[in-house]
């Protein structure tokens, strides 16, 4: 019995891990329950999240793999792979088995960066599982600033051209919201670019930059600390997690874009492995724990099935795709 | 006396028998995951994360802590028998720390690295409560110029470890590091640098294999070319207490202790620093202040203590910007935070406030962590102190093998040890040919921040050089730099000079005869 | 670089004599070093630079690989007064024991064979072998005392690195 997979994901750590998930997984993670599902999964699974430890995706990811678990009857262990935008991350699981053992936990970067980054990604080499959450982006200004709603952002910004310091991780999503936002603000902007959300949040916390674009549950920390001010949410309407902020329509903005986070894995998957994990997502979204611990976090909660995830992406690649276009930021059109 | 109530809110949650227990699995696992190569503590505590759902909050993450700073005792003792850095905030104690293992000392480098640790780890807890809320913010004021100007002064100060052959040497082997590390893909525009089309060196090169390699594996081939004489002949120290540093070692480690606690404290506040980038500017600034630098690097316990200080006070320090505004400093906070998170605790400044018992619980646990590692340490001193007597021919093979494993453990892949060795053979040579490894090491881990921090601070100033003296923090740091980088060079001109004059003279002396 | 024309000059010409070759010995380490500084160079100066307010890809190697020549021709330059002076400059060849070169060698090409096997030989059998080489060939140690140590020294040691969650490989004669 050869056990070293060719798998490029089989890090030593994790399968060490994996080992000791199976003993702790025997005294504390079984919770009995018959599965239809009998052959699949049979060992424990890997999350991959392309981004480093504490960043949002990570956020979201960990408290999904601690459900699904439940769910699988096996341990599922978040690998974080960060590096470029995602990229890297990303890759590692189109190159992976497609056994279902190896599951992408992607967000709205990793459609983003087909096209903003010259090793792109592609939407083709992944089959899609789920849809687990849904949060609108949100602005958050340095308190040193002394600004209070979006019109007044907009307004500094549109009197000083370049004077606005945006914080950015190149060609992910949080980089599209700051250029969507100031192109419809029509404010010209610096771009200052960071390798991870919890980067960015330190430096607009000491006032190194002056606006950032995440979502809600990501800035929470620090305006606690009273060193930002959240001004507002890319949404329709107001959200019922946090009513207080107004939309960037209301603040005179007409954008409506966000940020969301769901399960992939690699081309040629089975069906029966796609529905086994879809139908383990579904049921966890619906545990009154799982709406809990998200509520808790300010983080929303929205699942959809694999067939309505294809088409939501579908629509949302166009969407980012046409908005990357009207940004100038599609660098794989300009490269071919 | 509201501190002594929350220290007494403590020590009553830290002395629960369950927080005890897992208190002490944790550091139990830190100190093997320390001491054995290829194992590393942020592995570690991801490998545990998810067992600690079953656990009580307070108890997982008091768990997860004693791994990281277990590890961090751990981590000097291969350095020091082997010169294998078994965690990279190790990699200066490897310097001195084998220096002294081959002179018969190991049992004083163990030991003071032991004692220094736990006297940082207490220092820096200390610091910690005293200091969480003033320095809360101390991690925000430095924005992309500080950072630029902290890893100037960093590769600067360690770029002097290398003047007692020649500045530019070590110049040559930190640029050589700052290049190691632009490899893989570039931080803000993702395209791809030196990677040749090769896949796996768009993530870069590993820190691990190349440490194992440029000391561990270049050690090894200074073993089998039998360029040292094998440290026979020396007299075995009777018991423990002869073992341990003497008097004379005490004096001499002292200040070193207090001045690495301290630097390590103050560099370990900050996100993206560390212990790694500690324990080279304590080792730096050590040998700096010393009044026998030359004895740096063949044995001086100061080598030993300073580092080993460091990295245990950044230890304790880079609790605080997680504790208190939710940043996570390293890899291994991150994780940390992920784990607050997993059990519905958002770390940042509504902690203190909303869940007393966990934070002073987890500082107080810490203190009782630290008496824990120092029982469990100081016996296996008399332990490991035998490994250093062993003939170098029996060496060779343990330091073999432990490369080989720590190698492969990074990723299981046996392309990892191949770099590793490459790496050992060029650490080999360059050693041979007066070059120092040490500046490259430090580089290749500052070279990501700051490429970084210079094309944001760029970009932040429009291309203003100003922009890193305008600012007090950076022009202080660039200040230091060019303070740093001046002695050197007029002690080296100095010398020079007083060189020429000799030469003359000698010259003249001996010119007839020639 | 006047220090270099006047060396030259100082040499009998077409006569290589001893003090020559120890010139160019002690210097070629720096040659290397400007000539790889060179050849990344040409490599970072493909990448875009962008500008000093935009920096791009290219920025910080093209900054570092000039950096690297600049220190390689600064220690060409400073060398010759260096090594003489320093009492212990590492710069002196160590005197080599009785293995030498061919010692390091070797063991450099037993590990690159020990790496090439491992996935398909296992852990045990690669890790007892090189051992037994180590000792025996290496250090001349005592056939018994070598077969020991290799067997046992593998053995235990992947026992207790599995144990611990390290998964070596195991080869297709699974152990």
């Amino acid at each position: 019995m050869k056990k070293i997979p060719s798998r490029a994901v089989g890090e030593a750590v994790d399968r060490g891990r994996r080992r000791a998930l199976a003993l702790a997984s025997g005294v504390a993670l079984l919770a009995p329950m018959a599965s239809a599902w009998a052959a699949f999964p049979e060992k424990p699974i890997n999350l991959i999240v392309p981004f480093p430890p504490g960043g949002r995706t990570d956020l979201v990811a960990r408290v999904v793999a601690h459900f699904l678990q439940l769910e699988l009857n096996q341990p599922v262990v978040v690998i974080n792979k960060p590096g470029a935008g995602g990229v890297l991350g990303a890759k590692e699981v189109a190159r992976a088995d497609p056994d279902g053992y190896t599951v992408g936990f992607f967000s709205t970067g990793f459609l983003t960066t087909q096209y903003t980054v010259p090793t792109p990604t592609s939407l083709a080499e992944y089959e899609l599982v789920s849809l687990i959450n849904y949060d609108p982006a949100a602005i958050s200004v340095s308190s040193e600033r002394g600004w209070n709603t979006i019109a007044d952002v907009v307004a500094a910004g549109r009197a000083k051209p370049m004077s606005l310091r945006v914080g950015i991780n190149p060609g992910s999503s949080a980089h599209i919201f700051a250029a969507a936002f100031m192109t419809e603000a029509g404010i010209q902007a610096t771009y200052v670019p960071f390798r991870g959300g919890s980067e960015r949040a330190a430096a607009i916390g000491g006032g190194h930059i002056d606006v950032d674009f995440d979502i809600v549950a990501a800035m929470k920390p620090m305006q606690d600390s009273g060193k930002i001010k959240i001004l507002g949410i890319a949404a329709d309407q107001r959200d019922p997690l946090y009513p207080e902020l107004p939309t960037m329509k209301e603040g005179g903005v007409n954008l409506t874009i966000s940020s969301w986070h769901g399960l992939f894995v690699p081309k040629g998957a089975s069906p029966a492995i796609r529905d086994a994990l879809d139908q383990a997502v579904a049921k966890l979204s619906a545990k009154p724990e799982f709406l809990e611990q998200m509520k808790s976090q300010s983080l929303g909660v929205k699942y959809l099935n694999q067939k309505d995830f294809k088409e939501f992406m579908a629509s949302q690649d166009e969407q980012f795709k046409s908005t990357i276009d009207r940004l100038g930021l599609n660098k794989v059109a300009k490269s071919q | 006396m509201e501190l002594l109530h929350s220290l007494s809110l403590g020590f009553s949650v830290a002395l629960e028998p369950m927080n005890l227990f897992y208190c002490f699995i944790g550091v139990l696992f830190g100190t093997l995951v320390g001491v054995l190569p290829g194992l590393g503590s942020a592995g570690a505590i991801a490998l545990l994360l998810p067992v600690t759902y079953s656990l009580s909050p307070t108890s997982a993450i008091i768990m997860l802590a004693g791994i990281w700073y277990g590890s961090m005792y751990g981590g000097s003792t291969t350095s020091i028998l082997l010169r294998i850095p078994g965690e990279p905030a190790s990699v200066m104690t490897c310097v001195d720390g084998f220096e002294m293992a081959r002179k018969g000392r190991a049992g004083a480098a163990l030991g003071i690295a032991a004692f220094g640790s736990f006297i940082a780890g207490l220092l820096g807890l200390v610091g910690l409560i005293l200091l969480a809320r003033p320095l809360a913010t101390f991690a925000l004021d430095f924005g992309p110029p500080e950072y630029f100007a902290l890893t100037l002064l960093g590769l600067t100060l360690v770029s002097y470890l290398g003047s007692d052959t020649s500045i530019a040497k070590a110049l040559i082997m930190a640029a050589l590091g700052l290049l190691l590390g632009t490899i893989g893909l570039d931080p803000v525009q993702s395209a791809e640098r030196f990677t040749f089309g090769v896949l796996s060196l768009q993530s870069g090169i590993d820190l691990v294999p190349m440490v194992m390699g440029l000391f561990g594996i270049s050690q090894l081939l200074q073993l089998v070319c039998g360029d040292e004489a094998p440290p026979e002949g020396l007299e075995a120290p009777k018991g423990l207490r002869a073992l341990l540093p003497n008097r004379e070692e005490w004096r001499a480690s002292a200040g070193a202790i207090a001045r690495g606690s301290f630097l390590g404290f103050i560099v370990g506040l900050l996100p993206g620093a560390g212990g790694t980038i500690s324990s080279f500017t304590a080792y730096a600034v050590e040998k700096r202040i010393s009044k026998h630098p030359e004895q740096f690097g063949k044995g001086a316990i100061e080598g030993v203590a300073s580092p080993e200080s460091a990295n245990n006070a950044a230890t304790a320090s880079g609790f605080i910007p997680l504790l208190t505004m939710g940043l996570p400093a390293n890899a291994v906070m991150a994780l940390m935070l992920g784990a607050f998170m997993l059990h519905g605790i958002t770390p940042g400044p509504t902690l203190l406030t909303q869940k007393p018992d966990m934070f002073w619980g987890l500082i107080v646990s810490m203190f009782v962590g630290n008496i824990m590692l120092i029982i469990l340490n100081v016996p296996l001193i008399g332990l490991f102190a035998k490994v250093a007597r062993i003939k170098s021919i029996y060496l060779v093979p343990l330091i073999a093998v432990a490369c080989l494993i720590g190698a492969y453990g990074v990723n299981n892949n046996p392309t990892d040890i191949l770099v590793m060795l490459g790496f050992g053979v060029f650490g080999f040579y360059a050693e041979r040919h007066g070059f120092s490894l040490a500046p490259m090491t430090l580089a290749f881990v500052l070279g990501p921040l700051m490429e970084l921090s210079l094309r944001q601070s760029l970009i932040l100033s429009d291309g203003e050089f100003m922009v890193f003296l305008d600012r007090p923090i950076a022009a202080t740091l660039l200040g230091g730099t060019v303070v740093m980088a001046l002695v050197p060079i007029l002690r080296f001109v100095g010398k020079k000079r007083e060189l020429r004059g000799m030469r003359t003279v000698m010259r003249s002396e001996s010119g007839p005869s020639a | 670089m006047l220090q270099e024309e006047s060396s030259l000059q100082e040499e009998p010409s077409g006569v290589i004599d001893r003090g020559a070759i120890e010139h160019w010995r002690r210097r070629l380490p720096d040659l290397i070093v400007i000539a790889f500084g060179l050849v990344a160079l040409f490599f970072a100066s493909r990448l875009p630079f962008g500008s000093v307010s935009q920096p791009d890809s290219g920025f910080f190697p093209i900054l570092i690989c000039t950096l690297i020549v600049v220190f390689g021709c600064v220690s060409l330059a400073t060398s010759r007064s260096t090594p003489a002076a320093e009492p212990d400059a590492a710069e002196a060849a160590p005197v080599e024991g009785a293995g030498g070169q061919l010692h390091v060698w070797s063991t450099v090409a037993a590990i690159a064979v020990y790496t090439l096997a491992l996935n398909a030989v296992g852990f045990v059998i690669c890790t007892a072998v090189l051992v037994v080489f180590l000792l025996r060939v290496i250090g001349r140690v005592s056939w018994k005392v070598s077969l020991v140590s290799g067997v046992v020294g593998a053995a235990l040691s992947f026992e207790v690195f599995t144990l611990l969650g390290l998964p070596l490989p195991v080869g297709l004669l699974h152990f």
